[in-house]
C-alpha cells in the first residue's frame, strides 16, 4: 500500500509522434488530415522521439530503435528514435481484451515509415467546457 | 454493523495536510475519530449483493442497447451510438462505486451506480487501510481496492500493447484532482508511463488527440463525464478515432439513474433493487425524484415523505427524471451513512462508508473507515 512518487519526466519530453500509415510517409508530407480516410491507415502508430533517452523513458533500451526518415528531396532525412508500435485505437487493437489472448505486443503490428504529426497544428480546449460552466453554477 | 468513536492516528492532522486534504477549520471531511465496524457474515453480504447488481447492471445495459431505450435515460444520440459500438466491441471498465443503503440487517439496496466518473477512492483505497494498519493491526477490512486498481491496469496495458496513460479532468477540483493523481500512482505501478493534465489541455492535430506533451494520447483516463464530453467540440474526433478511453462511453448507460426503473423492470422484486418507475407513481409509496444524470446529490426531490431532507439544489433540475421508492438511510447516533461499494474490473473489492448528519449524502458527508470483527 506504499505510494511511490513517479519520476520527474518532463526533461526528457518528446515533442513528436508518429502515425504509421500503409505507405511510407516522409517527413514532407506531414500535414495532418482533416478526417481518418481509412482505417486500414490508423492500424497502428509508434511515437518517434528526439533521443534515445527519451524513447527508453517511455519503452525500454531494447524496445527503441534508430530511424532515419526518408526525404521528398532525396537527400537523407531526419535521425530519431522510435518506440514499438501500438495500437491507434480499441477498433484496431480488434480482440485485445480476449482473455484468451495474452501478451504484451500482441496487438503490435509490424509497422512501415510513417509521418510525423506537426505539434504547431494542435489545437487545444475542445474539452471542458461544460464542466467549467456547471462548477460556476455550484454542480 | 456499528458506529464507533475512535482515537484517531496522531499524526493524521500532519499527515493530511501533507497532501492538501486538511481544512482551515479543522473539521476534515476524512474524519477517523468515528468508524464503523461490520460482521465478517456483513461483509460477505455486502460482497454478494455487489456481485449480483454487477451481474444485473451488465444485463441491463444490453439491454437498453439491444431495446435502444438510450432516450429514457437521457442518453443523446450521438452518445448512444457511440456507447452501444463500445459495448459491442467489449471495451474495458476500470472501475465504479456502488452507492448502498445498508443497515446490518435487511439486504443492501442500491440507490444508484457512479460507473462513469466515481471519486472517494483514495480515502476508501489508502487512508482508511493506513488507519486500520496503525490503529487496529489485528483486525481486518474489506478492502482490495489498491491492489486490484494495480492488477486492473497491468491488465490493460498487457492485453492491450499500450504503454502511455493520460489522465485527465478537472484538477482544479479537489475530488477530481486526488482521485487523478491515486488513479496515477496506481497505474504507473502497473508499469504505465503515465501523464496527468487539465482536460482544457489535451489537443487535437487533425490525426490524433496529442497530450501536454506533444504526444498522442494512446490511453486516456477521464475523469470527466460523457454526457458532458458528448456536447463538446472533441466529441466527433474522439468518435471517429476511437481511442482507449477509460472509463468507456458505456458506462454512461450503467451510470444514467434511468438504468434503475430498468433494473427493477428486468428483475422486479430483487432484494437489493429498490421499486423505481419512469412515472411519478404513487404505487412507489414516498418516493424520491432523481435527475437521470445529475450528481452530488443535487436537484433530487422528494415525494410523500414526511420530514422532507434538505437536498442540495443544482444544475439538473431541468433533466428528465427517474422516481424510486423512499428508503431512509439508517441513523447510527443522528449520522446517515451510505455505503460506497468498489467494483473493479468486474469484482467487487471493498467499501468505503460516508455519512451525512442529512438524510442525503451531499457535500457535508464525512468518510468514515470501518473494520471488521468476528
Amino acid at each position: 500500500m506504499t505510494k511511490q512518487s513517479p519520476p520527474d519526466w518532463s526533461s526528457t519530453l518528446v515533442v513528436l509522434s508518429l502515425l504509421s500509415l500503409g505507405a511510407a510517409g516522409t517527413l514532407a508530407s506531414c500535414q495532418p488530415n482533416n478526417r481518418v480516410q481509412d482505417p486500414a491507415e490508423t492500424a497502428q502508430k509508434r511515437n518517434l522521439y528526439q533521443s534515445k533517452e527519451a524513447c527508453v523513458a517511455d519503452y525500454s533500451e531494447e524496445a527503441c530503435e534508430s530511424y532515419q526518415s526518408s526525404s521528398s528531396s532525396g537527400s537523407g532525412g531526419v535521425f530519431f528514435f522510435r518506440g514499438p508500435s501500438y495500437p491507434a485505437s480499441w477498433r484496431s487493437a480488434g480482440q485485445a481484451f480476449d482473455s484468451t489472448s495474452s501478451g504484451p505486443g500482441r496487438a503490435a503490428l509490424a509497422s512501415p515509415d510513417g509521418v510525423v504529426a506537426h505539434p504547431t497544428q494542435t489545437t487545444r480546449g475542445g474539452f471542458g467546457s461544460t464542466g467549467r460552466s456547471y462548477s460556476s453554477r455550484g454542480g | 454493523m456499528r458506529r464507533e468513536t475512535t482515537a484517531p492516528r496522531p499524526d493524521i492532522k500532519a499527515r493530511m495536510q501533507g497532501i492538501s486534504m486538511w481544512p482551515a477549520d479543522d473539521d476534515p471531511y476524512y474524519d477517523e475519530s468515528v468508524a464503523y465496524v461490520f460482521s465478517e457474515s456483513q461483509i460477505e453480504t455486502l460482497y454478494e449483493a455487489s456481485l449480483s447488481l454487477e451481474r444485473m447492471i451488465n444485463e441491463a445495459v444490453d439491454h437498453v442497447i439491444a431495446k435502444k431505450r438510450f432516450q429514457e435515460l437521457g442518453i443523446p444520440e450521438n452518445l448512444a451510438r457511440y456507447a452501444s459500438e463500445c459495448r459491442r466491441n467489449g471495451h474495458p471498465s476500470v472501475y465504479g462505486r456502488m452507492d448502498l443503503v445498508y443497515d446490518g440487517v435487511q439486504p443492501p439496496k442500491l440507490l444508484e451506480y457512479n460507473a462513469d466518473t466515481p471519486t472517494a477512492l483514495f480515502e476508501a483505497a489508502v487512508l482508511q487501510w493506513g488507519w486500520l494498519k496503525a490503529q487496529f493491526p489485528a483486525c481486518d477490512q474489506f478492502n482490495s481496492i489498491h491492489e486490484a486498481l494495480i492488477a486492473a491496469w497491468g491488465k490493460l496495458k498487457t492485453q492491450s500493447g499500450l504503454n502511455r496513460l493520460t489522465l485527465t479532468g478537472m484538477l482544479d477540483e479537489d475530488d477530481d484532482r486526488m482521485t487523478i493523481a491515486y488513479m496515477e500512482d496506481v497505474a504507473h505501478q502497473a508499469g504505465w508511463r503515465t501523464l496527468p493534465m487539465q482536460i482544457e489541455d489535451l489537443g487535437f492535430d487533425g490525426r490524433g488527440f496529442v497530450d501536454s506533451e506533444g504526444v498522442y494520447v494512446q490511453a486516456l483516463f477521464k475523469l470527466y463525464p460523457w454526457d458532458w464530453l458528448a456536447q463538446e467540440k472533441f466529441f466527433d474526433h474522439l468518435v471517429e478515432l476511437d481511442p482507449a478511453v477509460m472509463e468507456s462511453a458505456w458506462r454512461v448507460i450503467a451510470s444514467s439513474k434511468g438504468l434503475l426503473p430498468i433494473l427493477w423492470e428486468l428483475f422486479p422484486g430483487h432484494p437489493n433493487l429498490l421499486p423505481a418507475s419512469f412515472k411519478n407513481d404513487a404505487m412507489l409509496g414516498p418516493r424520491v425524484s432523481k435527475p437521470v444524470l445529475g450528481r452530488e446529490g443535487s436537484d433530487i426531490q422528494f415525494i410523500d415523505v414526511t420530514d422532507e431532507p434538505f437536498a442540495p439544489t443544482g444544475p439538473y433540475e431541468r433533466q428528465k427524471r427517474i422516481y424510486q421508492t423512499y428508503h431512509p438511510l439508517p441513523c447510527f447516533d443522528g449520522w446517515y451513512p451510505v455505503i460506497g461499494s468498489w467494483i473493479i474490473d468486474g469484482e467487487p473489492c471493498g467499501i468505503g462508508v460516508r455519512e451525512d448528519r442529512s438524510r442525503v449524502t451531499g457535500l457535508g458527508a464525512k468518510f468514515r473507515p470501518h473494520r471488521m470483527e468476528d
